[in-house]
Order: C-alpha cells, then structure tokens, then sequence
C-alpha cells in the first residue's frame, strides 16, 4: 500500500503537485500495516467493538502524534500494543460506573502478550480483507444472514434468536459454526497462495 | 473440555464468565498454536464489520407469499395435491396435523363459538357470533382471543408452529417467547409472532385494510401483494400499525424521537408509549411520499424522522447525509480506508467507483490524486452512495479543522480558509 500525506508548502490550484509526497512515519507506517491486528486486540480486550473503534481512533490520533515528535521505539508492534493497551485501561476507567465488566486480569495480560508476538502477515490487510469477501460469498444463506446480522446490523444473540425465533444456543452454534468457516476458508486461500 | 474456538469465540462475544477467561488464559499462556488461533479469529472478527459493511446485503430468504388473498392451503386444488401426498407416503404423523381435530391442543378455554354443536377444528372455520366472544387455546403455550363477528381458519396445530387465518374480525393472539411459532396471516399482510402479545384487525370501514397493535415482545410482519417487498418488518410493544393490501406501509404518526440505523423510534399516545420499528432491509417504505427500498439507503446513513408540521397524517423519512470527519489512511485499488473521529459514525473501508465525480473544493479531480490530499489528513468528506460503492465525493477544505499527518505541521490557513481549489 502507497501512502502519503499533503504537504501544505506547495500550493495547486486545482490538484496535487505529483511530488507534493511525503512519506509516513515509521509508527504510522506500522500502524497501517497492523491496523486490523491492533483492533483486532482492542477488540479482545473490550469485547465491545463500538467502543474498539473510538479507541483505534484515538491511537491513530496518538500514532500520528508520537511520529510528529519523532518517536522512534526499539520494537514498534509492542509498542502499539502498549500504547493501545493504555487505551483500554483509560476506556474501562471511563466506563467503570455503567456495569461495564472488565474480563479477569490474567487474561488481559495474556491477550496483550498474545497480540504482541510478531505477525507474518503485517501489511496485508487489504488484501485478507479482499479474500474474507470472497469468502463470505460462499456462506450458506442462513450462515450468511446471522452474519450480517451481528456485523452489519450489531445485533446481539438474543435480538438474532428473537429475529428468527431460535433459541439463543442455536445462535450461538451456529455464529461460531458461520465464523469457523470463513476462518478455514480465509486459511485455505493463504496456504493456496503461499504454494504459488 | 471445550474446544478453544468455542472458548475464544465465547470471549469476543462477550459471553465468558470468569472462570472460562481463566481457563482460556491459561490456555494462551501454554500453548503457541492457541495465540496464533485467538490472533486469527479476532482478525476475522475485526474484519467482518467492514467487510461486510461494503458488501451488498444478501437477499433475506423469507418465506415466499402466495400471490394474493386467501392461503394457498385452502385452495382446494392444493388441499387435494397435499391429501395426494401426504396418502402416497403414508405419512400419518404428517396428515394428523393438518385434518385432525382432536388431540392438537385446540380447545375453547371461554366464551362462545357460533356454531356450539362442534368442537373448534383445525383446517375448518372457527367464528363468533356478533355478540360474543372466544378464548381459544392454540397450544400449552399460546392461546387467541376471538373478538365479537370474528372468524379464522387454524392451519395446523403441533405443538412448535401453528398458523392461523384471520379472514374477519379481530383477534388477539399470545405467544410464549420461545415456545412455538405462531404465524397470522390476513389478506393485507403475515404476522409472525417473536415471543408476544398482540392483536390483529380488520378495520370496519376498510376491509382491505389490517391493524397491528403490540402489546409485548415483538412481531414480525411480511406485507402481502406488493411488488418488490420481499422483506419484513418488526414492530415492538406498543405499536399500533395499519396494512394495506393495496399500499405500501405507512409509519403510524406520533411525536418522533431518536433514529437509529434502520431504526424509527416513536412515541405515540400522546407520549405514552415508545415503538420501535425494526426496519428490515429491502422493504419498500413510504417516505415522504414516494416508494423506495430501504436497502437503497446511502451506507451509514441514520435515518431521521420528521413530522412534517400542520400534516398530522404524514411521517416523513430522509437519509441523513452522509458525511465523515475521519482520518484517512489509505487508498489502494480504490479501497479507501477511514478511521473517523469527531461525531462520525465508524470507521470502514469504502470502495470508490471507477467513474466516481470527484470535487474538491468545487474543482473536478480525479481519484488517482485522491491519495494526496487524504491520508493523514482529518478533514470532512460527503459522500454519495450507490449502494457499496461510492459514486461521488466532495471534499470542503474550507470546514476542515486542518489537522495533517506526519511531515505536516498542523496549521490553519489565514481568514476562513484557502480560496476555492487551493490546497
């Protein structure tokens, strides 16, 4: 993935100068490279993923904060970890009195190490995120519209099992049974590729 | 012992209790195969939304409608294919059901029936007198109330789906949540019970016409007889709906407050009472006037609700315009990534059509120098959609608050912004 940024010192009157580039940092860089990894962890940590993505956007805002200072750490994807893992503490502070529940602590530590242990696949989320649709494609009907139910509409198992008058365990089969599928699909379309 | 997918997918769901988020942390703490599974599906599961978000919505698979008025299992060509059948096969537990009138759970609990030389039966009329009403149990978990000149056809009668047709008159009809699945059809439209309680009536003065009120849980319903409305819709405790089996469904009228995403949220009564209209997509709707299919609806789009002053009948529907403030990220294969902030709704991916009208600042440009001016840069877009794909985008440098990305001093330009064109 190319990216740049405006560069304010030349002026077009009507489109950008083809050299008016500039290079990310090297934190922005990894942070777009690891974008889905890192909500993908802050997804692990709050099981809520509204809230996920008010706080990658506040690690996007520090990410891009922290290359404007220059910050220059030894190991960038722990460092992304840590700075999304404040976030969340910072999150789970600011919802202590709704009832949200924070998971034990034991596993907080144990996700946050989890995501923290270099990936192969940095980078490459346009392109998984290309074969999650193919793949999503290949759903069976039902599968699929329990799917677009919890991730296009938000809903929650009892509002699916109330949508199609389940029980909530059969939703909850069949979810997994749905997500187990695209991850083995998503799976066989990498180790396909990685034959090539 | 529960398998780690089933552990891992209880967790981002939100449904681990303690000791299951014990049990799976020692799992990750051991084992490098289960980190690498929970770094795998929680990437599958981050990706889904936005996946998912620029991917059309596939067609609902509901239950097709016969063409018009009266069940298809009372037409005595189909009565006649179905007995065929069902004698064929010599399936007697598959023709109990349908002919049978004993021993399915139809009983008169109270009141009277007009015809009290006959137990109620399933597949024969069952009617009121115009004076009297009737309590009807359907099953151990559901039961109907017979108002006054009613009368209704019951379908079948086990014990898990029941369906019943009204063909006059009023009924209300209570259903354990969970229990079984109760289906009432009338000829404007098909209520499927989710766990509730409510009544269905033909009104007096139009008998095309059906009126829905909820009085708790939530029912879903399938309009009959309208071209392209293939959907349903869902109406929660204290709807009171009406439906037409010649027009397109009209919201009720009342004090509108708080819209969601494919959610109407009213008060009616004079404030009493809060609906909530679950619409589903690919239902046709009356908005402001004019049919549309609300699958049609810019992506991300809230919709809101107005009530136009001076027309108490009316609700009007628009799409609230799609905008975001956001960060942007990147664009490959005209995939633009986002990350908003501000009041936006979310973050997603776009993908941009290939012929797509791209303004900045009134200037027409292209989407190869679309880069340029977004990564990095927080300032707000407006998008027009066409379904997944975004056909136009207008870029206003003049309401951006003028944060760049890195190797760009975050400034604002003097006076209110640079002319027209100018970045």
């Amino acid at each position: 993935m190319t990216l740049t940024a405006p560069r304010l010192e030349r002026c077009m009157p009507t489109s950008p100068h083809p050299d008016s580039r500039a290079e990310p940092g090297p934190l922005t860089r990894a942070l777009l490279d690891h974008h889905d990894h890192i909500t993908a962890f802050v997804i692990s940590q709050t099981r809520d993923r509204s809230a996920a993505e008010d706080i990658v956007q506040d690690i996007s805002l520090s990410v891009l904060a922290e290359d404007a200072k220059g910050t220059d750490p030894e190991h960038v994807l722990s460092w992304l970890i840590g700075l999304a893992r404040h976030r969340v503490v910072d999150y789970y502070r600011r919802v202590a009195r709704t009832g949200v529940e924070q998971p034990v602590g034991e596993l907080l530590e144990a996700v946050a190490t989890t995501f923290a242990e270099d990936v192969p696949d940095a980078g490459e989320d346009a392109r998984e995120r290309r074969l999650l649709g193919r793949c999503l494609d290949r759903l069976a009907p039902t599968a699929r519209y329990i799917v677009d139910l919890r991730y296009r509409d938000g809903l929650g198992n009892d509002e699916i099992a109330a949508t199609l008058t389940w029980k909530i365990n059969a939703v909850k089969v069949a979810l997994s049974k749905a997500r187990r599928a695209l991850a083995d699909c998503v799976g066989r379309a990498e180790r396909v590729r990685g034959m090539r | 012992m529960t398998s780690h997918d089933d552990l891992i997918f209880a967790h981002l769901d939100g449904d681990l209790d303690a000791a299951g988020q014990r049990e799976l942390a020692a799992r990750l703490r051991d084992d490098p195969a289960v980190r690498a599974r929970l770094r795998e599906l929680a990437r599958l599961d981050a990706r889904l939304g936005p996946v998912i978000a620029s991917a059309p919505r596939p067609a609902l698979t509901l239950r097709a409608l016969p063409p018009s008025g009266r069940s298809l299992w009372l037409r005595p060509a189909t009565l006649a294919a179905a007995a065929l059948l069902m004698l064929a096969l010599g399936a007697a537990l598959l023709f109990t059901p349908l002919l049978t009138p004993a021993g399915l759970g139809l009983e008169l609990l109270d009141g009277s029936l007009a015809a009290d030389d006959r137990a109620p039966a399933a597949g024969q009329p069952i009617a009121t007198g115009d004076r009297h009403s009737a309590r009807l149990r359907l099953s151990a978990t559901s039961t109907m109330t017979l108002q006054p000149a009613t009368e209704v056809v019951v379908r079948a009668g086990e014990s898990t789906r029941q369906a019943v047709d009204l063909r006059r008159g009023a009924a209300r009809f209570s259903v354990v949540k969970g229990a079984s699945k109760l289906t009432v059809a009338t000829d404007a439209a098909e209520f499927t019970a989710l766990g509730t309680a409510f009544t269905v009536r033909y009104l007096p003065d139009d008998p095309g016409t059906v009126e829905l009120r909820v009085d708790s849980g939530r029912v879903k319903v399938a309009q009959r007889n309208l071209p392209g409305q293939q959907g349903s819709l869902e109406f929660g405790a204290g709807a009171v709906q009406q439906f037409s089996a010649r027009d397109p469904v009209r919201l009720t009228p009342g004090k509108l407050v708080a819209v969601g995403p494919r959610e109407v949220r009213l008060l009616i009564d004079n404030g009493q009472r809060t609906a909530t209209y679950r619409v589903a997509p690919s239902c046709a709707i009356d908005l402001d006037g004019e049919r549309i299919v609300l699958d049609d609806l810019p992506l991300g789009a809230d919709l809101v609700v107005a009530h136009p002053p001076g027309d108490g009948a009316a609700v009007r529907i628009q799409a609230r315009p799609p905008s975001l403030t956001g960060v942007f990220l990147g664009i490959e294969d005209r995939q633009v990534t986002v990350m908003t902030t501000g009041d936006a709704t979310s973050s997603f991916d776009f993908v941009l059509d290939p012929a797509a009208e791209i303004l900045i600042d009134g200037v027409p440009s292209d989407a190869a120098r679309l880069p340029d001016y977004l990564v990095g840069m927080r300032t707000t877009l407006r998008f027009r959609f066409d379904r997944s794909a975004v056909d136009r985008v207008v870029i206003d440098t003049k309401q951006s608050p003028y944060r760049f990305g890195p190797g760009s001093p975050s400034r604002r330009l003097p006076g209110s912004g640079p002319a027209p064109g100018v970045l």
